[in-house]
């Protein structure tokens, strides 16, 4: 007979557990379980816990893996003195984080707890010991603070570090609340994550591990970087194979922020700009919600993608879609080069593009992906000392015409890497044993026979191109070759974009500055007329453009001896120039410089030497140091102090000229030896014969050597050392001299 | 938590980009590799270094397709790799002896280590588990606290009543929900690390 159980008279959980125990032989109690489905229910249920109770109680004693000892001992999380866990926040392969209470302060922290294996040898261990006291200096808003640390027992680390309550950058940017986040304010965040990323880098700690999953972004939107310096890059002595780190579980994860350095596996080769590689993932990623490459598939095919293809094009989210134009293109691309050359150089330089293109400024990565292939150039030359000289003139060329084609191709990236790729092969195809033996023309020779083979199908790049090149020649005197190139470019750009159009405007200008060397000054007119016209039709009448073809036929009419006419040209376009540029400006500074030498022209020497220390005193403000402008500058002033008759004070600034040109350039250039003869002068008129002469034969000597003995520069320092004897009452010495030159 | 089988972990294990399922197998078995290798005589620090080599070489020969996924197979091709690299191990220890080492490098035979793998599986899912109990009943700390002071402390129930203030009563009902579901969860991981 089975009794229905009134539920009331179930016995409580203590006197179950005294049934299944046995202590408790109550009948009745008895009788009630074995009638009572809920009861007996029970009771299995209580001899099962028992059972597993004792397995735990087993554990206990037993329980003694080394991790595991760390992370469990006894439920309270592990005890590290000095701290209280509160909870357990998360748990991962390196180690677990917690939520805890630092006892002296009650200030809430994470404490990351490493498992003991943390770290493949002892060695490592230690250069962690050395870092986590490193990073625990850094104090900055967008880096998570470590405010102490220490070992377990045995052989774990810990360490407490700023509490943040925020979400991952990727969770963050990724989320349907950010999902209409405009461009400017993911920039902005990046931005200061750079920020972060470089005051740890001024501080010598490179982060090694830069993912969104490091960067915790709070409830005002401010980023925090967290673990700084704590990746570990497995030893492979350990391995025992050749292992690289992407072999690893500690870098599994992150393989896809690596950079093409890091898959090598040889931390010799990780640098700050590895973060800056890591950086331009994050980057990426933040602005389209992608890898830049596909980062699935076979390990061995991610590497291959981190170390061979180039990024994919950058594309919005769908769901947002901004522009990402020409300049973001750029500063990504610069970022995740290949090559740590080739990228920004510091998280710091990264930081102020990024800025510059939030200002609206144009942004460095331009500029020197120009730059970069000329220095190249330069260290691939080796030159002798003269042809060198050339080499540099030719360079300064080509580096105005670059940044000249970069403001034109900033709506097109491919131009500009066309461009790039073109002076590359340029520049690189005459490398040689015999580089010594290549001229500029040679040089420039390869650069024709690439345009015809290379760029035959694209028509604007080839006429750039030709047009650099033709003003090349120009600069090294082949008028006829620099004709050839100017005059193709032209045709094809009026082919192309028809008369009248802007594009004609750079032609005619290059047309007209080779016809002014050649003083073929009808045609240079009519081309530097035309250019002006164009510009000014297509840019207004105040255009920098415009300002430029005014400068240029102001020098036809001041070669043409109208110096009036070029007075007048030039004034304008200093209006133009101050008003668009303000005063101090290299662009204002020149137009000064010019009309002083119209007013020397002229004989107003009082008035020119007034414009010409206008022209210096803005120069040394905004020029770099050692500019050549300054040297010109202080030997216009030297030289019209010499024409007024005072030599006292024409001497520093034709010292100063002499000391610059020394610095700059190669020993024995015709401009060195040309400021030798003038600081000779200068001395002499003040009757320092002895010094005087020092300078006037080292002048003469270098003349005759860079020029030849007829050039007019030579004949003037002769005339300059006849005068000295003369002055001095030595004219045997004078009469020596012309002997000494056909010897 | 755990939510994902070890089979469904191997299906993803192959693409090296998912960083969530190489964290959870590394977090499934490096407590395991670890206290494996210490069974077997071996240092933390060498455990330590035995579970990262282990890891290693058996993601480098699973993504290099060396795995064979017949039912069963995982447990001795992981039994294999870590013997491996615990013989290593000790073979370099052997070269260079410390004091009271010895230099015979000895492992039980296959049964004996598979039994060992099995508890040292055991183990570890029961610590996972006692963690995910933890976090789930972590507001109600009386709870929790009355049970980890029978399971942990051994101590006996009347005194955690009265250290605690409650009643007896109230000290085994903590103990059977805490046991309960502990149960309940130990099942569900112990499926998880069922390789079907």
């Amino acid at each position: 007979m089975v009794q229905t159980p009134d539920p009331a008279d179930c016995p409580s959980m203590a006197e179950i557990e005294a049934f299944v125990s046995g202590e408790s032989a109550d009948q009745r109690l008895t009788a009630h379980v074995a009638g009572c489905d809920t009861c007996r229910e029970q009771v299995d249920a209580v001899r099962a816990n028992n059972a597993l109770m004792s397995r735990l109680l087993d554990s206990q004693a037993g329980l003694a893996p080394a991790g595991a000892a760390v992370l469990e001992p006894g439920g309270k999380g592990p005890s590290i003195p000095g701290y209280e866990i509160v909870a357990e926040m998360h748990r991962g392969g390196q180690g677990v984080v917690y939520q805890a209470r630092q006892v002296a302060t009650h200030r809430l922290v994470a404490l990351k707890v490493l498992l003991a294996g943390a770290f493949a040898t002892s060695k490592q261990r230690r250069r962690f010991e050395r870092e986590i006291e490193l990073v625990a200096g850094l104090r900055h808003t967008s880096i998570v603070t470590v405010y102490d640390s220490g070992a377990t027992g045995d052989g774990g680390h810990w360490f407490a570090m700023e509490y943040l309550e925020g979400e991952t950058l990727d969770a963050y940017v990724g989320g349907d609340a950010r999902r209409n986040l405009p461009l400017a304010d993911r920039l902005k965040l990046f931005s200061q994550i750079c920020g972060a990323v470089s005051y740890a880098h001024q501080r010598g700690i490179i982060h090694r591990d830069l993912k969104p999953a490091n960067v915790i972004v709070d409830a005002e939107g401010q980023p925090h970087v967290l673990d700084f310096g704590l990746a570990r890059p497995i030893n492979p002595e350990v391995s025992g194979e050749q292992a690289t780190v992407t072999d690893t579980g500690a870098f599994l994860g992150t393989l896809a922020y690596a950079s093409p350095e890091q898959t090598t596996g040889d931390p010799g080769l990780v640098d700050v700009r590895s973060d800056v590689y890591a950086l331009g993932v994050i980057l990426y990623e933040v602005l389209t919600g992608r890898f830049p490459y596909p980062v699935t598939g076979q390990m061995s095919d991610i590497i291959d993608a981190i170390v061979h293809t180039p990024p994919r094009p950058l594309r919005p989210p769908e769901s947002n879609p901004y522009r990402l134009d020409d300049e973001v293109e750029t500063i990504v691309r610069k970022t995740l080069a290949k090559e740590p050359d080739r990228r920004y150089q510091s998280a710091e330089a990264l930081r102020r593009d990024v800025e510059q293109y939030l200002a609206g400024e144009p942004i460095d990565a331009k500029r020197d992906s120009g730059w970069y292939v000329l220095r190249k150039a330069l260290q691939r030359y080796k030159l002798q000392a003269g042809a060198a000289a050339g080499l540099v003139v030719l360079l300064a060329g080509f580096s105005i015409a670059m940044s000249l084609l970069y403001q034109r191709a900033r709506t097109e990236a491919e131009k500009v890497t066309t461009i790039k790729v073109f002076l590359e092969d340029t520049l690189g195809s005459v490398e040689s044993p015999g580089a010594s033996e290549v001229t500029v023309r040679n040089f420039l020779d390869e650069g024709v026979y690439w345009i015809e083979v290379a760029l035959a199908d694209r028509p604007e790049i080839e006429a750039a191109v030709r047009t650099i090149i033709g003003n090349a020649y120009r600069n090294v005197g082949q008028f006829e070759a620099a004709q050839r190139q100017l005059l193709a470019a032209l045709e094809t750009r009026r082919a192309m974009y028809g008369e009248g159009h802007l594009q004609l405007a750079n032609s005619y200008s290059s047309l007209g500055l080779l016809r002014l060397t050649e003083g073929r000054y009808d045609e240079a007119e009519t081309h530097f007329r035309e250019a002006f016209d164009i510009r000014r039709r297509a840019l207004g009448q105040d255009h920098l453009q415009v300002a430029m073809a005014l400068n240029n036929l102001a020098g036809l009419m001041r070669a043409r001896g109208r110096v009036e006419d070029a007075e007048g040209l030039y004034r304008r376009s200093l209006a133009i120039r101050t008003a668009r540029l303000g005063e101090e400006h290299a662009d204002v500074a020149m137009c000064q410089f010019r009309l002083a030498q119209v007013a020397a022209d002229k004989g107003e020497h009082a008035r020119a030497l007034l414009l010409h220390e206008q022209a210096l005193a803005t120069r040394r403000a905004v020029l770099h140091a050692e500019h050549p402008d300054l040297a010109r500058s202080l030997e216009a002033i030297g030289v019209l102090h010499m024409s007024l008759q005072e030599p006292q004070l024409a001497e520093t600034p034709l010292h100063e000229c002499l000391e610059r040109h020394r610095r700059a350039l190669p020993a024995g250039h015709w401009r060195t030896a040309r400021a030798h003869r003038q600081y000779g002068d200068c001395l002499v008129a003040q009757a320092r014969y002895a010094e005087g002469e020092q300078h006037l034969v080292t002048g003469y000597e270098n003349l005759q050597t860079a020029l030849g003995p007829d050039h007019v520069e030579t004949q003037s320092a002769l005339e300059s050392l006849r005068a000295l004897y003369d002055a001095w009452g030595r004219p045997e010495q004078a009469a020596n001299r012309p002997a000494r030159k056909e010897s | 938590m755990l939510t994902r089988t070890t089979t469904a972990l191997l299906e993803r294990l192959a693409d090296p980009a998912d960083q969530e399922t190489w964290q959870a197998f590394d977090q499934r078995y490096r407590p395991v590799l670890i206290g494996f290798a210490r069974r077997l005589g071996l240092s933390a620090e060498d455990a330590a270094d035995a579970a990262q080599e282990a890891l290693t070489r058996f993601v480098k020969s699973y993504r290099a397709g060396k795995y064979d996924r017949d039912r069963g197979r995982l447990r001795s091709w992981i039994i294999g790799i870590a013997k491996n690299c615990i013989a290593d191990i000790q073979q370099r220890r052997a070269a260079r002896p410390q004091r009271g080492m010895s230099a015979i490098v000895e492992l039980p035979d296959e049964s004996k280590l598979t039994a060992m793998w099995d508890e040292q599986c055991q183990q570890e899912i029961l610590r996972q588990g006692l963690a995910e109990l933890r976090r789930e009943t972590k507001t109600k700390s009386g709870t929790i606290r009355a049970f980890e002071m029978l399971a942990f402390d051994g101590r006996r129930p009347v005194e955690v009543a009265s250290e605690l203030s409650i009643s007896l009563n109230d000290v085994y009902l903590a103990k059977h929900r805490c046991l309960k579901r502990l149960r309940e969860i130990l099942a569900r991981l112990q499926q998880l690390y069922e390789v079907a």
